[in-house]
């Protein structure tokens, strides 16, 4: 078997590469560090076998991020029969840098040169004599291109099997340093592909413009997403579904099976499945406009704008991407981490994820939204998520303080603005669809079997069909906890239910009301029950505002807390999900007592006004008389021996 | 010709990177690979919200960084 890697700098088209070469679908966007680990797969072509490796983008064997020093120690480790060094046609002049550094490492070197269309400014036939190395021009988004190159490595390998590897090494260093390289292989007509990227840009990021274009974006998406277009979609797969599932009741009712059998299988399995089902619409919709912005380039300037902001929470411009892929999955989202420069940055940036509100958040939005904002459900959904977000930054200039900066330099690599690929973006959107329904499929099916058992069992282990809830195992361990969510206005047993289910993945919310109020196949349907007083999960309008505002803080899911686990340690795992279950809970009350007696929110208002008049005149007069520094004894900004403070500058 | 802080250069300016203050070589040598080579044109395109950090263009490439880091490239106008 042949072992190929494909290296080269981020966001050349390594992982689009490796999609169309191993026919698989991995996260590929237009932006820098999407791949943060290595995985391989196996092609045949002409009778052979290849095993092929996408590794993290890389500016050189020298690593200077986690996701580089990734991608450095495999090489370090892995020779490979042959590096695909992949190069931008736009960018070639910085890429070959690399390819110099992997040519002095002997390594088995060939160039493919990606978007070779965009960019023919030099001369790739001169440049292959130059080096003594294969060139082949590829755009890495075609099969076909992407055939020709599988031939044309058949061949090489089968070449260099011939060849006497000494002499090969001895050709390919021969060549000069970059920029005699360069003067060599230019062409007369320098073609400058970013031409049209700042044209753009003089509008997108004029310092007037970028603030209105970002939040008419980010509100357009979300009222495509929740507004008439998700809506009419939703309507439209409510109703086959619902179809479908009059459809399995009846066939499971007429096999000869037993009751408690059939009503598992009605309700507990299909019921359940078509429930999560029926919310597929409006994550694809959603999921397809944020893929939609990430390969327009347009993310990476949102990025750059807010990075001076951002600073201000401790964060930088490039938390940005992991914070955005947290609104799809926060257990991919940790991971991406890695691309950040500095341990406490990524550790400052992970606690922040369970705030972003994730797909499997999603659900329950909508339902509760149904419930009375249907009109305006874009607007209400939009207004949780930048009510997270708030929240979220506020605990980011908390972290600061605790998680101290380390000096990390920000630099980012601003991608061109590209016309997005919507075969490519819908396969992503469809991707992240596929992970939710396995999701669906495996873990959720197994906990939602495990709560229709202890809905519908006794404490006795007598079967209750669905009837006396009050007597069922889930009934008696809910009621156990109801004294601590009964300050919180949630002391329904059925309520406590869900949440708990929600801990083990955040999707089995929605699947447990349905469970425990006996609906099935519809969000409508469930939104009804939960006004209903007779339903044993029922909701008053100041209930559900706070239901949804603990939903929306309270712990991720034990997927997400393994992966902050395995990325930061067991203490930082249970710090999360004991600090975000008790922020929940301390917003949850807050709200609570606000809608109870909303003269309170004067009281709230007032002293978050003191708070930041009394920061401002600390910091007003610390920097007019440089005198109100904090005492090394006391640490206060107030100390008036003035021989203990500290100045700023030491 | 005066030598300036990138961070200091005039926007749509050209200027020829001169020197690169960063002690550590394995981190010089980082930017080196970024396109950050001494004699090569560079530009500043715009700045963010702030001035916290520049757009800057380097071997025609974009990149956004930051006011620190700005501070350590020396340029003198071409």
């Amino acid at each position: 078997m042949n072992n190929i890697i494909l290296v080269g700098n981020p966001n050349t088209g390594k992982t689009t590469l490796f999609n169309t070469m191993t026919n698989s679908n991995r996260k590929a966007s237009n932006w820098h560090g999407v791949t943060v680990d290595v995985v391989s797969k196996k092609y045949k072509y002409g009778g052979e076998e290849y095993n092929v490796a996408d590794i993290p983008g890389i500016y050189s064997l020298s690593s200077n991020s986690k996701e580089e020093e990734i991608a450095s120690k495999y090489l370090c480790e892995h020779k490979g029969d042959l590096i695909v060094n992949i190069c931008d046609s736009n960018n070639l002049k910085r890429n070959l840098i690399l390819t110099l550094e992997l040519l002095k490492q002997n390594y088995n070197v060939i160039i493919v040169v990606n978007m070779s269309g965009e960019n023919k400014s030099y001369d790739l036939i001169k440049l292959s004599k130059l080096l003594k190395i294969e060139i082949y021009e590829i755009d890495a988004r075609k099969k076909k291109s992407i055939d020709k190159l599988k031939n044309n490595i058949n061949k090489y390998l089968k070449n260099k099997k011939t060849q006497n590897s000494s002499k090969i090494i001895e050709n390919q260093l021969k060549f000069g340093n970059l920029d005699e390289i360069i003067k060599i292989i230019k062409k007369d007509n320098i073609f400058d592909s970013y031409k049209k990227t700042i044209k753009a840009d003089k509008i997108i990021l004029n310092k007037f413009l970028f603030l209105p274009i970002f939040l008419l974006v980010i509100f357009s998406v979300f009222f495509i997403t929740f507004g008439p277009v998700g809506n009419f979609v939703l309507g439209i797969v409510e109703w086959l579904l619902s179809k479908f599932f009059g459809l399995i009741s009846s066939a499971i009712l007429k096999l000869n099976i037993s009751q408690v059998v059939a009503r598992f299988l009605i309700d507990g399995v299909f019921g359940s499945a078509i429930t999560v089902l029926s919310f597929v619409p409006q994550i694809v919709i959603l999921m397809f406009f944020l893929n939609l912005l990430e390969d327009t380039g347009y993310m990476s300037r949102v990025a750059f704008m807010f990075d001076g902001v951002l600073k201000k929470f401790g964060l930088n411009g490039k938390s940005l991407f992991s914070l955005m892929m947290g609104f799809g999955c926060t257990t991919s989202a940790v991971m991406t981490t890695r691309n950040l420069p500095s341990k406490n940055l990524r550790k400052r940036t992970a606690l922040l994820l369970p705030f972003m509100s994730c797909t499997a958040k999603l659900p329950i939005f909508l339902v509760i939204s149904s419930l009375f904002f249907e009109k305006y459900k874009f607007l209400f959904v939009f207004l949780l998520y930048i009510f997270a977000i708030l929240i979220s930054l506020i605990f980011s200039a908390v972290y600061k303080r605790f998680i101290p900066d380390e000096k990390t330099d920000f630099i980012l690599e601003m991608p061109k603005y590209r016309i997005p690929n919507l075969k490519k973006v819908t396969m992503d959107s469809l991707s992240t669809i596929k992970e939710f329904l396995i999701k669906v499929g495996s873990l959720i099916l197994l906990f939602t079997s495990i709560a229709w058992v202890l809905q519908n069992f006794s404490v006795s282990f007598k079967f209750l069909n669905g009837e006396n809830f009050s007597q069922s195992i889930l009934y008696f361990i809910s009621s156990k906890l109801t004294f601590l969510f009964n300050c919180i206005g949630l002391g329904n047993a059925g309520t406590i239910s869900a949440i708990l289910l929600g801990l083990v993945a955040k999707e089995l919310i929605v699947v447990g009301l349905c469970l425990i109020n006996g609906v099935t196949g519809s969000i409508s349907l469930l939104s009804e029950s939960l006004i209903l007083e007779s339903s044993i999960c029922h909701f008053s309008p100041i209930s559900s505002m706070v239901f949804l505002v603990f939903i929306l803080l309270y712990s991720p899911c034990i997927s997400a807390i393994i992966s902050i686990k395995n990325e930061f340690g067991t203490k930082t795992a249970l710090y999360v999900f004991f600090a975000q279950f008790a922020l929940s809970f301390a917003v949850s009350f807050l709200v609570y007592r606000i809608f109870l007696n909303p003269k309170l929110i004067y009281f709230v208002v007032g002293a978050i006004i003191l708070d930041i008049v009394v920061q401002l005149v600390i910091k007003f007069g610390y920097k007019k008389n440089n005198k109100w520094g904090r005492c090394n004894e006391c640490m206060s900004p107030y100390c008036k021996q003035k021989s203990k403070v500290v100045s700023k500058d030491s | 010709m005066e030598e300036l802080c990138l961070s200091d250069a005039q926007k749509k300016h050209k200027y020829k990177l001169v020197k690169i203050n960063i002690s550590n070589e394995k981190l010089k040598n980082y930017y080196m690979n970024l396109g950050f080579r001494c004699g090569e044109e560079i530009e500043v395109i715009t700045s963010n919200y702030g001035k916290k950090s520049y757009m800057i263009r380097v071997m025609g490439i974009l990149y956004a960084m930051d006011k620190n880091l700005c501070e350590k490239f020396i340029v003198e106008s071409e």
